[in-house]
């Protein structure tokens, strides 16, 4: 049930393209899920940890858009029901352990940071050392799911609080703590690994 | 977010390397595979009705079965019981078993109604088996002697007289045969 809380702000557009797509076009489907791809991708990799098993998950989770759609009454809130979806999704493909081992398991996560080998490197990325990214990533990864999930979505950049906390079922407060906390702790590793400044 | 000032010297390279995690390549043709991988709209209405319509379907066809045989079978083994009246006579119950067990064509033969038999106590007070032979006379009463008492000796001890054996033949006297 998409509440009023949730709304979003009404796209006319993305209420066009709903109606359509309900009537069986399948381009003005099309069109939507193009609009929200990245960030559904980016929401699915927060999960999956995996850009393939990411892209998996946000097509699973198209195809139960597009069968499921008659159930979403308030078109306006198309987004926010659609990355709960793909949330769902990508959440089913990390409980495949195989997945996440084969990404974060001792015989993978030696040496190899997650993706970041593909970051084009910023002028002022070029300051931090390769071993803190290092570091960071390690810790990113050994942090418990529930700080671990609120602070990469947040971090994403895609999602404000509220919407975070729609994902994960949590309330806005606890959110907020979460996130505050997983960063109290990134830091507290840091430290004792020696990362403590890194100017 | 928080405030500048409070912020750790190393939140600022947790971000970006939080953001760095969760970045994607463009893949331009993912929109394209996913809209080629969905579903027919009509058909999956269709898929999402048909096993719920198949199921009532299925629920009423075995309600109108179960509601047409019901009565016939009720018929054919409670009206007995219902319409379990006594029984005039035997031949009127056996003539209601007979039908009763034989509703179909195949013809039975019919009992026909037994005279009613008298007792068998009555029947052997009134008439003896063995009519050929006579009458068995009772047998006359045995007639013992009085032992006199005082034919035995009162002090003597009971004695017996020797037995005398005579001689045995020889057994080679004695013919095999």
């Amino acid at each position: 049930m998409v509440t009023g809380s949730e709304r979003e702000d009404v796209n006319p557009e993305v209420v066009r393209l709903v109606a359509l797509a309900r009537t069986g076009d399948r381009a003005a489907f099309g069109r939507l899920i193009e609009d929200h791809l990245p960030a559904a991708r980016r929401l699915a990799l927060a999960a999956a940890a995996q850009p393939m098993e990411a892209d998996e998950a946000v097509q699973e989770a198209s195809v139960a858009a597009w069968t499921r759609l008659h159930a979403l009454q308030d078109p306006a809130a198309f987004r926010g029901w659609f990355m709960r979806i793909v949330w769902r999704k990508a959440i089913d493909r990390r409980r495949s352990v195989r997945a996440w081992l084969e990404r974060f398991g001792p015989s993978s996560s030696g040496d190899r940071p997650m993706e970041f080998a593909a970051v084009d490197p910023a002028p002022d990325a070029m300051l931090i050392s390769r071993e803190l990214e290092l570091a960071i990533g390690q810790v990113v990864r050994a942090l418990p799911k529930k700080l671990r999930d609120p602070f990469l979505l947040a971090a994403s950049g895609d999602h404000r609080y509220e919407e975070i906390a729609l994902l994960l079922g949590i309330p806005l407060g606890t959110v907020k703590w979460r996130i505050s906390e997983a960063r109290r702790m990134i830091r507290a590793k840091l430290e004792r690994l020696g990362h403590g400044d890194p100017r | 977010m928080r405030p500048i000032e409070d912020r750790h010297p190393l939140d600022d390279v947790i971000d970006r390397v939080a953001k760095q995690l969760t970045r994607v390549e463009d893949d331009p043709h993912l929109a394209s595979r996913i809209a080629a991988s969905l579903p027919d709209r009509s058909r999956s209405v269709f898929g999402w009705w048909a096993p719920r319509l198949a199921m009532i379907a299925v629920v009423v066809a075995a309600a109108i079965v179960w509601g047409t045989r019901a009565p016939r079978e009720s018929a054919h083994v409670v009206q007995p019981l219902a319409s379990s009246q006594p029984l005039a006579t035997p031949v009127t119950f056996v003539a209601a078993v007979i039908d009763l067990l034989e509703p179909g064509p195949m013809p039975l033969e019919r009992v026909e109604p037994m005279e009613p038999m008298e007792p068998m106590g009555l029947v052997r007070a009134a008439h003896d088996f063995e009519f050929s032979l006579p009458s068995i006379e009772a047998v006359a009463s045995l007639e013992l002697e009085v032992i006199a008492p005082e034919g035995l000796p009162e002090d003597a001890p009971l004695t017996l007289a020797p037995l005398a054996i005579g001689e045995l033949p020889m057994a080679e006297n004695i013919s095999p045969r």
